[in-house]
């Protein structure tokens, strides 16, 4: 056997080991107690999520090399008309993700035994760690949408866990809550879109029975018209056969997106990641930066036919209004989140409203059509925002737990690592030509002005302005916490050399740099600058193996993004290191209303309280009388009937042996004559 | 053939049968020349069993073999229900550790008569002549009245012995009768010349037909104690030791219901127009009995006695519909049947033996005490309810509800009907035992219990590690979900394949 096919075969130990490092973790906490080893505790979780690292860059030098994608299926249940089953499906797009998941997974769970050392919960924190692990890898090699969904519930319930984490903080708790339920609503949207797809296909799977169901494609048969998403939907678009119109589909798809917009916290479900920002920081990193939040352009890049448009059932289009609904959507999330981190003083709230921005970006990208755009971003996206969220854990961490960053500044020199790693995130999110978010935000904001969808110049620029913003407030957030003078009181705790701590800053510092001029080939990316002649980048060659395709490098695009990020940089530097924090009082003076609807995040909480406020205690107020007039009656009712029955029925045994005999007897004769006289008489 | 290769190549097919004769003779003399070493016994116990079920793994899947003029047939459902019955005495045996204490000095007896028992269910498994079914049902029956009264100083035990033995005296007589209606009529004693000739009976059913059909199942329903076979039932789980009534509940069933499977779906299957509405009536009875019974027991062993006659009517209702899918779902609900009922048991037995009581409001409380063995409790008791958690005991309550639809009469929809009616009240009162012992304050007696379970004199080992098996059982059942359904089928399918001299076509073409 070829090392290819070797090297792709146990590709499903990447996910089992985290599991089983998750599941042996919690055993011998649950055997020994307190008597188990910290360090065992880290060691298992690492090494799981070490050797999946490992094959990860194994799996991607195969794939690089020859693209073969491996599949391979068990089966789950199986019933004559269908059949469900469970795999992995290791292609070009899920190996890329299997290197950012295990890449950022193992340096914050390194990061981790700096950062919870002293915590009471530290082994049952690296039990969740590796369950989360686990789970999210588990998503990201579904063979299916039933099984993506499985993992997508899992990975749900991990967060929820891990935001709880502090569960005996009242906010915690009450985070962890938001999070569910908010989660719970796309996840509603995301099954309901599955069954309606499958009612819609039925018919298709049905007449392939021996394929799993809601399969994503089979690389062994491959193409348009295999057992795959695309052939599904094709065949059901056929009227010859299926009752799906491209109406219909568009519905699906609007239906289903519900379930990223809530992973991927995308307007109006986002209200749940800024308050995750509860759980420990490594979480905030890993799960709510890096991974998780993720998912959900996972998703919709993995499911993509889904989202087409198939009226030339020969070729679909990227011009539907399924993916136009998710640019808008992304796009309008992205001016907001930005609009909302102008203003906010918590270094971790701050970031988590950036994310929330950038993952806007990225479906801003796939909703253009620009598939390898949006994954782009994500993969260079995860790098320095993880990379952001453990800086900034790093320094709560030097100031013992202090989060707001009005009670910081002059950090600079006390936490150089940090900082440096701080800066160079900044600059890499920010856009400065040569750093990662450059390449990655560069081609999304090329697609949008590409694209053909409603508004698309409109979005385009909303993204260019929003690029300004985000340089804005990111260099804002620097220059309040490492410049100036220290306006907070507690002891800080000084970095000298490089710890558990700072470690993982500096490893992903690289790819911050690098990763975009890396996937964007550089010599090429400079070569095509101005040319109108476009060239395929080595990343979306990657991720497009099926049909790679060339992207033209809009010049004016990238230049207007550039100035509006210098803008942005040179206004923070000039308000904020100049003069401190002296704006944000300047402005709250001036335009008192917008900067409150900015600082209150344009007060989405207050809406949903006060809606669901009114509605439930209306819904409330009726069922109770429902149930207290009409269910409960009927319920005693069952309760009586079928009690008296059962004390009825209690005293036909009456415990004589000799009567137990007569009744077999008796059961006998009279079953005989029954079925003579009544039942089977010709 | 010389005589010495026949037999060599008959114990051969035998060996599980050997295994557990060795294990049952050693049980039966250990004590005697070892008294200071009587823990070994149920050690050679398991260890024989285990080898007899690794022999039969070994062996499924063998070509189908008749043995000693057509006495005993090796094919795959006699090697499952074996299987399936040495898995059920390991979980016994290992439930009976620390138990069989209390029966001293019969110890070494107890485990001797257990693998008897076993030995016969074995036995049943592969009976094809009328002959021998009564030797092995008897034997089955004798070690049953044995066991329930082992605890010679119990009253109850004592009780529940003896009316198991006038009940069983009852349908011994009743099934003799049967049987020699079915010499007269057909004038042999081997199921297959009785399934060919008992086609010409049951071209014109007449009062003897039926008689007869009634009459072979009031034997059977004797040993799943379906209504009305079932006064027995409740007596005997009740006063008999708990590892015993367990037994009883599952292994002994498993029993009644291969014989069952033998006669009606094998021998009598060209009359089955005529035992058809005969079982779906039983099973009617027996989940309406069952059910609206166990509502209102406070004991949680009579409880569980009560429930286990509502299984058996929705074992039934997959029986009605009678061809090779229900009985595959029929054979996966015994086996997932089988778990979560021993599981229940076994922790049953450990709560019991740490409270000394089976009432089911002393229990309440009892997670603040012992959660892990309250939440094994809880999980058992969800599965009997059919609530999927894990999904096991739900799935195999669907599999079993949907052959009855896929009947696609009346009667089927009745049985569906009154299935799901009677499952309501079985959630409730298998549920209110769990949420007694996690919602509610803890009782007078839970709040007694030490915080860690002291060992007296007896290990809890064995029973800690049956509860594991069953959990481990009801958890595979649920993920493996198709293994186990190709195994049921294929057990099953020895049914409709007939015999190999012989053979009636009309009987395979109506079982496929």
């Amino acid at each position: 056997m070829s090392d290819v096919a070797t090297c792709l075969l146990n590709s499903h130990w990447i996910v089992l080991l985290p599991f089983l490092a998750g599941a042996l973790i919690i055993l011998g906490c649950s055997l020994f107690k307190d008597k188990m080893p910290k360090t065992l505790c880290m060691g298992i979780s690492i090494a799981a999520v070490f050797y999946g690292f490992l094959q990860s860059l194994l799996i991607f030098n195969e794939l690089r090399q020859t693209p073969t994608p491996y599949m391979s299926d068990i089966d789950w249940f199986v019933s004559d008309s269908f059949k469900i089953t469970v795999g992995i499906l290791v292609d070009n797009l899920a190996s890329l993700m299997l290197i950012v998941v295990t890449l950022v997974s193992l340096l914050v769970q390194i990061y981790t035994h700096g950062y919870m050392r002293e915590d009471p919960g530290y082994r049952r924190f690296y039990s969740y760690l590796s369950l989360f692990t686990g789970s999210m890898l588990g998503l990201v090699i579904s063979t299916n949408l039933i099984q993506m969904f499985i993992f997508w519930e899992l990975v749900g319930v991990c967060s929820y866990l891990l935001i709880g984490f502090w569960w005996n903080k009242p906010s915690a708790a009450a985070a962890c809550v938001k999070a569910f339920v908010v989660n719970r609503i796309g996840d509603f949207g995301f099954l309901i879109g599955i069954l309606l797809l499958l009612s819609a296909t039925y018919g298709f799977w049905h007449a392939h029975a021996d394929h799993g169901l809601l399969m994503f494609y089979d690389p062994q048969v491959g193409g348009i018209d295999g057992v795959t998403l695309s052939g599904a939907i094709k065949w059901a678009l056929d009227p010859a056969h299926g009752t799906l119109t491209q109406s219909f589909l568009t519905a699906i798809s609007m239906i289903m997106f519900l379930g990223p917009m809530a992973k991927s916290a995308q307007a109006p479900l986002h209200v749940w990641l800024p308050d995750a920002m509860e759980g420990p920081t490594p979480i905030s990193a890993l799960i709510h930066a890096a991974t998780m939040v993720a998912a959900g352009i996972y998703m919709v890049a993995r499911a993509y036919p889904i989202w087409l448009d198939w009226t030339n059932i020969a070729e679909p289009s990227t011009a539907s209004a399924g993916l136009a609904y998710v640019a808008w959507i992304g796009g309008i999330t992205a001016f907001m989140a930005a609009t909302i981190a102008l203003t906010q003083f918590d270094i971790k709230r701050a970031l988590a409203w950036s994310t929330v921005s950038q993952l806007g970006y990225m479906f801003v990208g796939l909703g253009c059509g620009g598939y390898s755009a949006g994954m782009f971003h994500l993969t260079t996206h995860a790098f320095f925002k993880a990379m952001l969220f453990l800086c900034s854990g790093a320094v709560i961490h030097a100031l013992h737990g202090e989060q707001d960053m009005r009670q910081m500044g002059g950090l600079f020199g006390k936490v150089k690592y940090t900082a440096t790693c701080f800066l160079i995130g900044t600059l890499a999110i920010s856009g400065v030509p040569g750093f990662a978010g450059f390449f990655s935000k560069d081609e999304i904001i090329g697609t949008a002005f590409a694209w053909q969808g409603p508004g698309h110049e409109v979005l385009a620029w909303l993204m260019v302005f929003t690029a300004g913003m985000t340089a804005y407030y990111m260099f804002r957030m620097f220059f309040m916490t490492f410049t100036g003078t220290y306006r907070g009181s507690a002891h800080v705790h000084e970095e000298h050399k490089p710890d558990p701590l700072t470690v993982p800053l500096l490893v992903l510092a690289v790819p911050s740099i690098a990763a975009g001029a890396v996937g964007a080939d550089l010599q090429q990316f400079i070569a095509h600058i101005g040319s109108s002649e476009g060239y395929a980048s080595p990343f979306s060659n990657f991720v497009h193996f099926m049909h790679p395709h060339a992207e033209v490098i809009n010049m004016s695009a990238m230049t207007a993004s550039t100035v509006f990020s210098l803008v942005g940089i040179a206004l923070a530097f000039a308000l904020y290191y100049k003069k401190g924090f002296a704006l944000d009082v300047a402005i709250e003076k001036k335009i008192p209303a917008l900067y409150r609807f900015s600082l209150n995040k344009w007060y989405w909480d207050e809406l949903y309280m006060a809606v669901t406020n009114f509605l439930l205690t209306a819904f409330k107020q009726v069922w109770e009388c429902v149930d207290k007039h009409v269910i409960d009656n009927i319920v005693n009712l069952q309760r009586y009937i079928f009690l008296g029955f059962g004390h009825l029925l209690k005293y036909s045994e009456n415990g004589r042996g000799q009567s137990y005999a007569l009744t077999i007897f008796a059961g006998v004769a009279l079953i005989g004559l029954f079925v003579y006289f009544f039942v089977s008489s010709p | 053939m010389s005589d010495n290769q026949f037999f060599s190549g008959v114990f051969s097919l035998l060996t599980p049968h050997l295994w557990v004769i060795t294990g049952m003779v050693i049980a039966c003399l250990w004590n005697l020349f070892f008294p200071k070493r009587k823990h070994v016994t149920p050690l050679v116990c398991i260890g024989t069993l285990a080898l007899a079920a690794i022999t039969y793994l070994k062996q499924f899947g063998v070509e189908q073999q008749d043995l000693f003029a057509r006495l005993y047939v090796i094919d795959t459902l006699s090697i499952a229900i074996g299987l399936i019955t040495c898995l059920v005495g390991i979980i016994v045996v290992f439930m009976s550790m620390g138990y069989e204490r209390k029966f001293t000095p019969n110890r070494g007896e107890y485990y001797a008569i257990l693998m008897t028992a076993i030995l016969s269910v074995m036995f049943l498994a592969g009976t094809a002549d009328l002959i021998m079914l009564f030797v092995a049902l008897e034997t089955l029956t004798i070690c049953c009245v044995l066991l329930s009264g082992i605890a010679k100083r119990d009253l109850k035990s004592n009780e529940a012995s003896l009316k198991y033995l006038l009940s069983t005296a009852a349908t011994t007589a009743t099934f003799m009768y049967g049987m020699s209606f079915l010499y007269g009529l057909t004038g042999s004693t081997n199921y297959y010349d009785i399934q060919a000739k008992i086609f010409q009976v049951a071209q014109s059913p007449s009062l003897v037909a039926i008689l007869l059909i009634v009459l072979l199942i009031s034997v059977v329903g004797f040993k799943l104690s379906m209504v009305p076979f079932h006064m027995w039932t409740p007596d005997v789980y009740e006063g008999a030791p708990t590892p015993v009534t367990a037994f009883l509940s599952v292994g002994s069933k498993l029993g009644g219901l291969v014989v069952a499977l033998r006669l009606l779906s094998f021998t009598f299957v060209s009359a089955s127009a005529d035992w058809v509405p005969v079982i779906a009536g039983l099973a009617i009875l027996s989940m309406v009995v069952g059910n609206l019974i166990a509502l209102c027991q406070t004991s949680v062993k009579r409880m569980l006695a009560y429930s286990s006659i509502a299984h058996v009517g929705y074992f039934l209702i997959a029986f009605a519909a009678n061809n090779g899918q229900s009985l595959s779902s029929l054979l996966f609900y015994v086996i997932i049947y089988g778990f979560m009922n021993l599981g229940a048991f076994a922790c049953a037995i450990m709560i019991e033996n740490e409270l000394g009581t089976d009432d089911m409001t002393e229990w309440s409380g009892l997670i603040r005490k012992r959660p892990w063995l309250t939440m094994a409790m809880a999980i058992c008791l969800m599965n009997l309810a059919g609530l999927p958690v894990p999904p096991a005991g739900f799935l195999a309550k669907f599999f079993v509800f949907w052959s009855g639809i896929q009947m696609y009469s009346t009667l089927g929809n009745w049985l569906v009907i009154v299935a799901l009616v009677t499952s309501v009240p079985a959630v409730f009162y298998y549920v209110r035992v769990a949420i007694k012992m996690i919602v509610r304050e803890p009782s007078v007696k839970v709040a007694a219990l030490p915080n860690r379970r002291v060992e007296v004199a007896d290990s809890q080992f064995g029973p800690i590690l049956a509860i594991a098996i069953c959990l481990v059982g009801i958890i595979g059942g649920s993920i493996a979900v198709n293994p186990l359904m190709e195994f049921s089928s294929k057990a099953v399918s020895s049914l409709s394949t007939g015999p190999v001299v012989g053979s009636t076509p009309g009987a395979a073409e109506h079982l496929q």
